[in-house]
């Protein structure tokens, strides 16, 4: 039986195909169901809590607004690590490659259609806790703001923010797992201890993508940076916060440069 | 017109020499054996020849397209079993060849019916929408060559196919292999198993230390080599004289007796061997029940030739 091979499949089809497959496997191993669940539950707790412990809500929705979606970066990183850690290391640590590889198709196609995935799988959860906020506001101060909007498309930069340099990881390390767990730290605890640091010298860290990603929660309610003085002490505390073009720029320079450079290691890495 | 050419070929893994200097040519059409012990270079050549690693130096080409620089048109060409596949184990066979026939492009309407028919090839339409996560290396072995010939190319390059395969099992890869010989395919096959290239490949290229040492059509080698020997059965024992007459035939190089039968050591080719079988049988009125040529000719090559690359 002859088979008819179309003579160019083109390349956007072939991400699309790769992003199926990518998006079924979420489903199949319920790493989508189980972001979902830590979305939910995040979210959940965070309205539900103050509730039952009788806390009094902030006045504002915006402040209300600013410290539950403070919590989005961190779902981020989670979902960036389920998403990513795993998408490029594996296909070379448990040789599947052997089988995806020898196809005419561009590896360059491969990373893209995985990282389209990763970002529309990543929708959901993300998209799920803005939904959760917002139900949130609406019972409690019968409005949502309008830059919780603005917070979204924030989050959304650094999902692509944290996805670039999750794949790079994942295109260096042999390990999936290592991957994930390096991904995984380097957001919630290396780079935040970095940023503390630099701050205590009263240097603004805004070149790093987790400062950078304070522009969720600072476009809902804008904070002026600050330097306190403890009385009868030389010791000064300076607060920074994101500045709005910068953080934009950093985030889309993370994203950008690590997804090529990911893409340049995943062409020249040799399946051995 | 050439279906795989090898100029040069060189491939080092730090200071290793996985691969040294290799040149090969195989016609469309043809079938090649490559044979070679452990660390021979086989799979480094076949990994090269699929995109896999680059070479140090030298090139691969496939239908005339460089293997490494146009790998995307080298690749439409090529069915490939590299190792011992893995497949995703979420995926059902279905699944992965679907996968697998889209990235090809294949056409939808050739896809669905196209699965069903290479499924039943290699005996895996029970399985077929099982996730493969339950599958045995076996039938992974069957869904890895499922996918080599899912979109019917001209050329298959396959590295140890029958690997994890029970007796049956090697035995249906054989007629699998045979079936895209006959079709006029070309067949690149990477083995250790001397028996299986002897009974589906015309010619090996005999490689060791990275080195190729040989390439030729089996046949030719074994006389090359006066490795070829020929098993006769007889229905009696022959007598002293009889077996004195067939040593002093011409092209005989040895003769073993066994209780009712001969080896005879030969260094013709086939029809030398068919002018043998008939002057046993109508000269000397022999009582032949088998006539075969011996399967461990190809093996005495192979240790003859690994024993002088040594």
């Amino acid at each position: 039986m002859a088979v008819s091979e179309r003579a160019d499949v083109g390349t956007l089809k072939q991400i699309g195909v790769v992003t199926r497959y990518e998006i079924l496997k979420y489903l199949r191993r319920r790493r989508l169901f189980a972001v979902l669940i830590i979305a939910v539950l995040t979210g959940l707790l965070l309205i539900l809590v103050p509730y039952a412990l009788n806390v009094t809500v902030p006045k504002e929705a915006k402040q209300w607004a600013y410290t539950f979606f403070s919590f989005a970066g961190t779902l981020i990183v989670v979902v960036g690590a389920f998403f990513a850690g795993d998408a490029i290391a594996s296909e070379f640590e448990h040789k599947t490659g052997y089988v995806l590889f020898p196809n005419p198709v561009k590896r360059t196609s491969l990373v893209l259609g995985k990282f389209v995935a990763g970002f529309v799988s990543g929708l959901f959860p993300i998209g799920l806790y803005y939904l959760l906020g917002a139900a949130g506001l609406l019972s409690i101060y019968r409005a949502v703001p309008l830059e919780i909007g603005a917070s979204f498309m924030y989050a959304l930069l650094y999902l692509l923010c944290v996805l670039g340099v999750t794949f790079l990881f994942s295109a260096v390390l042999k390990s999936s797992m290592a991957a994930t767990l390096l991904s995984f730290f380097m957001f919630i605890l290396i780079l935040q201890i970095a940023s503390s640091v630099i701050t205590l010298a009263a240097i603004e860290p805004w070149y790093m993508p987790n400062y950078a990603s304070g522009s969720i929660i600072q476009v809902i309610d804008p904070h002026q940076d600050m330097i306190l003085q403890i009385p009868g002490s030389p010791l000064k505390i300076y607060q920074f916060y994101p500045k709005f073009p910068v953080s934009i720029i950093v985030q889309a320079i993370y994203f950008g440069v690590a997804l090529v450079l990911s893409m340049v290691v995943v062409n020249r890495k040799e399946m051995a | 017109m050439e279906a795989i050419v090898t100029e040069g070929l060189t491939k080092y893994y730090g200071k290793i020499l996985a691969l040294s200097d290799l040149n090969l040519k195989i016609d469309a059409g043809h079938s090649v054996g490559f044979l070679g012990p452990n660390g021979a270079g086989k799979s480094t050549t076949i990994k090269i020849l699929c995109n896999l690693i680059r070479p140090s130096r030298g090139k691969a080409l496939i239908m005339g397209h460089d293997a490494i620089a146009e790998s995307i048109s080298a690749l439409k060409n090529v069915g490939a079993l590299v190792e011992t596949p893995e497949f995703y184990s979420y995926l059902t066979p279905i699944e992965t060849l679907s996968y697998l026939g889209k990235l090809r492009g294949i056409a939808d309407h050739d896809l669905k019916p196209r699965i069903q028919k290479v499924l039943e090839t290699v005996k895996l339409s029970e399985w077929s929408s099982t996730k493969i996560g339950k599958f045995s290396r076996g039938m992974k072995q069957r869904l890895g060559i499922a996918q080599a010939i899912l979109h019917d190319p001209p050329i298959l390059i396959l590295d140890e196919p029958a690997l994890g395969l029970d007796p049956r099992g090697t035995f249906e890869m054989r007629e699998i292999i045979n079936g895209m010989v006959k079709e006029g395919k070309t067949v690149f096959l990477a083995s250790h198993m001397l028996h299986e290239v002897r009974e589906t490949c015309d010619r090996v290229a005999l490689l060791d230390k990275g080195k190729l040492l040989a390439y030729d059509r089996i046949d030719n080698l074994e006389v090359i080599f006066k490795a070829r020997r020929i098993h006769v059965e007889l229905l009696q024992p022959l007598a002293p004289s009889q077996i004195d007459k067939i040593r002093k035939m011409e092209k005989v190089r040895m003769v073993t007796a066994e209780e009712k039968g001969l080896t005879i050591g030969f260094e013709g080719a086939e029809a030398e061997q068919a002018q043998l079988l008939a002057v046993l049988v109508k000269e000397m009125n022999l009582p032949v029940v088998s006539f075969s040529p011996s399967l461990e000719a190809l093996e005495e090559v192979y240790l003859q030739l690994i024993k002088e690359g040594n």
